[in-house]
Parts: structure tokens; C-alpha cells; sequence
């Protein structure tokens, strides 16, 4: 057995360790690594943004998978009006930034929806 | 059903080891596997049996709902014009049980034994529980209007309000109305079920008479209130868009330089709003007569849709969670029931401090419970709450959108809105209204999608 | 094969009609009938967009919100959506123009907010960000430079084996576009890139004149396509 083969097994077998195997759809193993209050604050979005960030609509952004720094600032320039915006303006003027940090980070973690056509 | 294989068997165990208290319960199902029961598989019900399995995947879920599939409530005032139909608002919960694996027993609940912690069922099923979701919407009471109070009236005379046939109803009195015809519209008192919604219905029946090509025809809102969930920017749109002439009482939301802006109309406008202040209350209908009368006096109409005062769903009220009020009392941050231990209230049928009742704050609030009961099996304290709510409108042209959003948090016990500007400013520019109009119609498929899929 | 045999296959390719591609490849039959585009390269259209005005551009712009997505000076905000600054301006006003008449239908907010505008608004608009540098290297979204290496070979010197012609040999060396309206792609947001390559190839977008990237895309691999949004993310003036 050589170096590549016993890595891909080891990660292989610590996928098995990690997830349980009942769990039918990845979604719900990507929630247990975060932290309580940032899935509070994050599951705010999901009713535009889909659950856990994966919408498949384009109208709205897709939050998973976006990096923190971005998310951060998309919701810094909503709240102080100098990104225009028809809803997202009031609504992240209405968080604290511990609560954004909390959301950038628990999106940042979940992978992208991947589009059917880009599977 | 889920089968355990070795790791999940360690999981219980630890999760098991953490929440002893909890085993203490009786349980129908494996000793250490914990079991929630939801009464409703509306929005909250169904966002619930989701969220609850993909936060916590060792618990079992089994959602009790008498129709095999969902008629979405949200949106469907555009089944009674003609936007969409019956297909667009009806919801499969397949992927509720094949893909987040949701238990679903398609019966009617009778009773709760809240010591033995067991439902029971129309067709005789026991179902026990370690904790229980009631989510069962709302019901309506007619009892406070005159002439309402019988079958026949409330067949001739129906609300819609609750998606189902009573759309396909209206629909059809709707075409009926002769040209230039009157239809009035009574939307219900505070606190109900979709704040913008009577007004975003009246829009959208002033808006098809137009578009039949009726040039004299007339909405009337007879009001039991002084305002509505997005007033301000609803009667600014009715303005431009409907010759709608502002209440005299109601200039003082505004600031004087926006009240000039409105535009005079000479005549009536295509809709009208009677506001409490001005007589809008309903005292009494004539059911053959066609005619409603208000404290401002009768009005004859052609066609009549009167939304009543609303309770929480009637297995609430059966089951005792609700207080004198018709609604259920709930601890705001957990919302378990203050009548009940262990039976968790949400969505409509809640008294969530300053929420609304809307979808969107179903499906928050069914996150928030679904989170709390994670911690509490766990033998873990209870997180501090945020919530959200959105509720989307159009002023009845379908390119003109607008919205309420707010964040709610726990104060002295009670869920208070975020104090921040709630809708698009009085300023907004036409691209606003025309990008509310486009989210509001990809809305219904995010929305309905982090619920049902 | 060398360069010129190259550009000779794809000039063949660029012959067969929108109608053996669509039925070939599973493409919408009624859409098949229909012209990819309605905008036609008349003097009279190349003279309105010479004379957009880049001031009033940007005055619609701001009116028309587009910096919500497409950032203040034509800087995309977010990954998802494209960048606009330096774009060339005749493909700025034959996207407006595609939208607005359901040619392009990839995304139906741009078509709701293209309808109220008129010939001279797109040119003014065309005018507006085609006044900015092209974008540089999008901040925020991890660009990967092993990715994008792979992409140069395709990118420089094509692939002659499935008849595809070098990016660069319509899209310029430095990705800056080219005459009339062969789009800019330097700075590109790569999740943009990768949507768009997409939906040339399953042939959800259809406004490319005689097929030309539906042909390219639908012989690119997703892993392709990937890279050279990497390359073009990563690719600076």
C-alpha cells in the first residue's frame, strides 16, 4: 500500500468516523461543527437564502461558501447605506456586528450549493 | 426509518448519558432514541420536522397532518386574479420524509394526555413524545358579526384566508362581478395572520378589474383599524397607481412635505380605504342583500370577502394551550407553552411578543424551537434567541413590490423588533418597487424551498 | 495543427447554423427559430453607442441600482455576480438590449429592470463603465493559480484536436475583448465565468450570435471551465 493510497483510506475512513452513516444528506453534517449562537444567527437567512445559505434561486446571493471577509462587508455597506439595496439595508442595519461575524463565519464553512450543471 | 449503525449508537449513548432526565419519559421507540411530535405540517410544523432533523439527526420526528400535501397560504391571493393557480401553491412533503427522513402519520390528532405524553388519533394511533410541536395555524371567529354566524352565510361569504377551495370561490365571484362593479373587501382585526395581505389582495382585484378593461369600477376596504402592516408605502403606490385619495386622518403618519406629494384626485379612486377612524368598522352583513354595514353607513357590493377576527387553530383551542385571548402563551425565548410543559407552540397560533403572524415568522420561530429543543435534549442551556421576519406585497400591479423586515430579540421576556427603518423609504425610486416585485415572485420559491425541500 | 488551420475550423464552425446546434444538442426547438440576438451591427447602432454619454450613464446607473451588484465603479460586490468596469461597451449594450427583449433570459431581474430603458439609457449606461479601467484581481474570492496555469495552454494556443480556437484570439492577449462585441474578461468574478460557461453549454443561454461560445462551451470540460475562470480572475492589465 503506498503513501496516497493508506491518505485517501485514512480520509475515507475519517469520513465515516465523522459523519454517521443514518444521516441521508450531507446538509446535516454541516451544521454540527458551529457554534450554537452563530446557526441562531444564521438560520435568520435561510427563508431568502435558502437553507443554510445553498439557494437555487439567482435572484438571491448564495451565501454559502462565501468568505468571511466578503459577507462582512457586503452586510457593513448594506447597513450604512453605501451599498444600495431595496431590503438588505434595514435588515442588516438591524444586526450586531457579533452577530454578522457569528453569520460570516457559519456561510463561510458551508460548502456552495453546486449548480446540476457544475456537478 | 433511520437504521443505527455503530457510530450513531455511540452518539445516542453519549447525548443519552448528557439528557438523563430525560429518559425518564416514556417512549414507544427505542429507550434511547428521543422522539418529537408536530401536530401541523404547515410552515412551521414542516420547517420545524426539517430543521429539527438536520440540526440534531439522531432524533426521530413525526409530523401528524390531515392532508397529504400543502397548500401554500403565502401568495395565494394571486390564485383569486389569475397570476397562478391551484398546481403553483400545492406542496409534495416528499422530501421531507425521503430526504430528511420526517416520520409523517396523515391523520387527525383528538386528544393529548399531557402526563402520559401521548397523542391520539381520529383512526385510534398513539403516538408518545418527548416533546411536542403544536403548529396549527388559525381558525375564525365569526361570532362578532352580524349575519355571519350561520353555514350558509359563511359559504356565500368566504375569506380565503386559509389557502383551499375557498380561492377557486373567489375566483369565480370575482369573474362574476358585472362591469363597473363594487367589491368590498374586510380585512380583520389586529393581530391576524399576514399583516399586508387583505390590502395586497385589494390591490390585486383592483388591478384585474382594470385589466378587464372596467373604467368605473370601485374596491372598498372597510377597516376595523387606523393602519396596516406597510401602509405608508402601500397608500403612496394606491396613490399613483389607483387614483386613491389619502384619509384625511391618516396624513398624520406622514411628514407634511410627503403628504404633498400625494396627488389630489378629483374623483373617487379605483380603491377605497374606510379606516376605523372614518367608519370602516363592519357591524352587519346581509348575506342576500349583498351588502355590508358599516359604522359609515351600508354598502352594496357585488362581490363581498370578509376576512374575520382569527384564533389560533382550533386543536389550540381544544387542546387548552390558548388563554383568553384565542392565541396560545408561550415562553418567548423556548416557546414552550406557559399552559403546558413540553409542548412547544409556534407560528401563528403563538403570542410571540411584537412578531407578526406570517410565514416568515413560522419559519424562524421553528429554527429558533428546533435549536432550543437540541439544547434542551442535550441537557444544554437554551440560546438566546434572534429572529427574523419578511413579509413581501404588491400594491396589485405586478410590478410594483414592496416589503416589511425586521429582527426581533428577547427583551424583559418578551420578542421586541430591532428599531430600524422597516420598509423601502418614501423616496424610493421606481427601480426599488420594480426589484421588491421581483424578489417577492423568487421569494415564494427560496421560501418554499427551505421548508419543503 | 498550427494557428491559422485552427481559426479555419473555427470559422467552419461559426458557419453551421444555431439550428444544427440546437437540435443536436437538445436546445428548446421554438427557441431554435428564434434570432440569438436582435441587435444588428448597423452603422446607426454603432453610431448611438460612439455617442453614449458616460455622465448620464452613470446617473441611470445609480437610479437603476446597479452598483448593488455590480459595485459603484463597476466592481462586482459579491462573487456571484459579473463586473462591469471596462467592459467594452457594444457587448454592455447588447446584454441591456438581450435582456430586455428575452434574447438573454439566464436571469429575469436583469430583464425587469432593462425594460423601462431606452436605446440612448443603454448607451449612455454602455458608456458609463466602459469609462472604467478593466477590474483588478477580485478581492475577496480565492483565486487559484495552479487552476488558472493549466488554463494558458487553451487559452494561448487552443485545442485543434476539438476544433476550439484560442481564447485569446477573440478575447485578446490580456483578455480586454475585441471589435464589435466580444467581451472583456480580465478580473472576471470566476463564479460568474463559471455560470456563464455553463449555461452556453447546456444551452440555457442562447444570445451568442451564431452559436460561437455554445460551440467552444459545450466542448469544454467542467474542470476547463474552471481553470480558465481562474486564468481570467487572475489575468490583469
Amino acid at each position: 500500500m503506498n503513501k496516497t493510497i493508506t491518505g485517501a483510506l485514512a480520509v475515507a475512513l475519517g469520513f465515516v468516523v465523522m459523519v454517521p452513516a443514518a444521516i441521508a444528506n450531507p446538509e446535516q453534517t454541516a451544521n454540527g461543527a458551529q457554534s450554537p449562537a452563530a446557526v441562531m444567527a444564521a438560520q435568520t437567512c435561510g427563508g431568502c437564502h435558502g437553507t443554510m445559505g445553498q439557494v437555487k434561486d439567482n435572484a438571491f446571493m448564495p451565501l454559502a461558501g462565501m468568505p468571511t471577509s466578503q459577507f462582512v462587508l457586503a452586510m457593513k455597506s448594506f447597513a450604512n447605506g453605501s451599498r444600495p439595496s431595496t431590503l438588505m439595508g434595514p435588515l442588516a442595519a438591524s444586526f450586531s456586528d457579533a452577530e454578522i461575524q457569528a453569520m460570516a463565519e457559519y456561510f463561510a464553512a458551508i460548502p456552495k450549493f453546486q449548480h446540476e450543471a457544475n456537478k | 426509518m433511520s437504521t443505527m449503525n455503530r457510530r450513531n449508537f455511540l452518539k445516542f449513548t453519549t447525548a443519552a448519558a448528557a439528557a438523563t432526565p430525560f429518559l425518564a419519559g416514556k417512549s414507544a421507540f427505542a429507550a434511547d432514541e428521543k422522539h418529537i411530535v408536530v401536530i401541523g405540517g404547515g410552515v412551521g410544523g414542516a420547517t420545524f420536522a426539517k430543521y429539527m432533523r438536520l440540526y440534531a439527526p439522531e432524533v426521530k420526528v413525526t409530523v401528524i397532518e390531515r392532508k397529504k400535501e400543502y397548500q401554500r397560504p403565502y401568495g395565494s391571493s394571486e390564485i383569486i386574479v389569475g397570476n397562478v393557480d391551484m398546481n403553483d401553491i400545492t406542496i409534495s412533503y416528499d422530501a421531507l420524509q425521503k430526504k430528511h427522513g420526517v416520520n409523517f402519520v396523515f391523520d387527525t390528532v383528538t386528544g393529548v394526555d399531557f402526563d402520559k405524553r401521548e397523542v391520539s388519533t381520529e383512526n385510534g394511533t398513539k403516538i408518545t413524545y418527548d416533546r411536542l410541536v403544536v403548529a396549527p395555524g388559525i381558525s375564525f371567529d365569526y361570532s362578532g358579526i352580524a349575519g355571519m354566524d350561520t353555514e350558509a352565510a359563511q359559504q356565500a361569504i368566504v375569506h380565503g384566508w386559509d389557502a383551499g377551495d375557498q380561492l377557486l370561490t373567489l375566483q369565480k365571484q370575482l369573474e362574476a362581478v358585472p362591469v363597473d362593479g363594487t367589491v368590498v373587501v374586510v380585512p380583520p382585526p389586529n393581530p391576524y395572520r399576514c399583516p399586508p395581505g387583505p390590502y395586497e389582495r385589494a390591490g390585486l382585484i383592483t388591478q384585474w378589474l382594470i385589466n378587464r378593461g372596467d373604467k368605473n369600477a370601485k374596491v372598498i376596504i372597510l377597516d376595523p383599524k387606523n393602519g396596516f402592516t406597510t401602509d405608508v408605502t402601500m397608500l403612496q403606490a394606491w396613490n399613483r397607481l389607483y387614483g386613491f385619495n389619502l384619509p384625511k386622518a391618516f396624513e398624520k403618519n406622514y411628514k407634511p412635505e410627503q403628504v404633498a406629494t400625494f396627488t389630489k384626485h378629483e374623483t373617487p379612486g379605483k380603491i377605497q380605504w374606510v379606516m376605523a377612524e372614518e367608519g370602516g368598522r363592519v357591524v352587519k352583513v346581509d348575506v342576500a342583500a349583498k351588502t355590508v354595514e358599516a359604522e359609515a353607513g351600508v354598502f352594496k357590493a357585488d362581490m363581498i370577502n370578509i376576512i374575520p377576527p382569527l384564533k389560533a387553530g382550533k386543536i389550540a383551542l381544544d387542546l387548552g394551550l390558548a388563554d383568553k385571548s384565542g392565541w396560545c402563551p408561550v415562553d418567548q425565548k423556548t416557546f414552550e407553552s406557559t399552559l403546558h410543559p413540553l409542548v412547544h407552540v409556534i407560528g401563528d397560533a403563538c403570542i410571540a411578543g411584537e412578531m407578526p403572524k406570517s410565514g416568515y415568522s413560522a419559519n424562524s420561530q421553528a429554527k429558533v424551537v428546533a435549536l432550543q429543543i437540541k439544547a434542551l435534549l442535550a441537557g444544554q442551556p437554551t440560546i438566546e434567541p434572534v429572529l427574523q421576519n419578511t413579509c413581501y406585497a404588491l400594491a396589485g400591479q405586478s410590478d410594483y413590490g414592496m416589503f416589511v423586515a425586521d429582527v426581533f430579540r428577547l427583551k424583559d421576556g418578551k420578542l421586541k423588533r430591532a428599531d430600524q427603518p422597516r420598509y423601502l423609504p418614501f423616496n424610493a425610486s421606481t427601480a426599488q418597487y420594480r426589484l421588491s416585485a421581483v424578489y417577492l415572485h423568487a421569494w415564494m420559491d427560496s421560501f418554499t424551498q427551505d421548508i419543503f425541500s | 495543427m498550427n494557428r491559422s488551420i485552427t481559426l479555419v475550423g473555427v470559422a467552419a464552425l461559426i458557419a453551421m447554423s444555431t439550428n444544427s446546434f440546437a437540435n443536436e444538442h437538445g436546445a428548446s426547438k421554438a427557441r431554435a427559430d428564434a434570432p440569438s440576438t436582435e441587435v444588428a451591427w448597423t452603422p446607426e447602432t454603432l453610431a448611438l453607442i460612439r455617442s453614449g454619454n458616460a455622465q448620464k450613464g452613470g446617473q441611470l446607473a445609480h437610479e437603476q441600482m446597479c452598483a448593488s451588484c455590480h459595485g459603484h465603479a463597476g466592481i462586482a460586490q459579491s462573487s456571484n455576480w459579473p463586473s462591469l468596469a471596462g467592459q467594452r461597451a457594444e457587448y454592455t449594450y447588447k446584454m441591456l438590449q438581450d435582456y430586455k427583449n428575452g434574447s438573454r433570459n439566464t436571469y429575469p431581474l436583469m430583464t425587469v429592470l432593462a425594460q423601462p430603458m431606452s436605446d440612448q439609457d443603454m448607451a449612455d449606461i454602455a458608456a458609463f463603465y466602459a469609462s472604467f479601467k478593466l477590474p483588478p484581481v477580485p478581492v475577496g474570492t480565492p483565486i487559484d493559480k495552479a487552476l488558472a496555469d493549466k488554463a494558458e495552454l487553451l487559452v494561448m494556443k487552443g485545442d485543434g484536436n476539438r476544433l476550439l480556437a484560442p481564447c485569446m484570439s477573440c478575447h485578446g492577449y490580456k483578455g480586454e475583448g475585441n471589435v464589435i462585441d466580444v467581451p472583456a474578461m480580465a478580473g472576471q468574478t470566476p463564479e460568474y465565468f463559471i455560470r456563464t460557461m455553463q449555461d452556453y453549454k447546456t444551452g440555457k443561454r442562447s444570445n451568442d450570435v451564431y452559436s460561437r461560445m455554445r460551440l467552444m462551451a459545450h466542448v469544454l470540460s467542467d474542470q476547463e471551465i474552471i481553470e480558465l475562470a481562474n486564468y481570467y480572475a487572475n489575468l490583469t492589465q
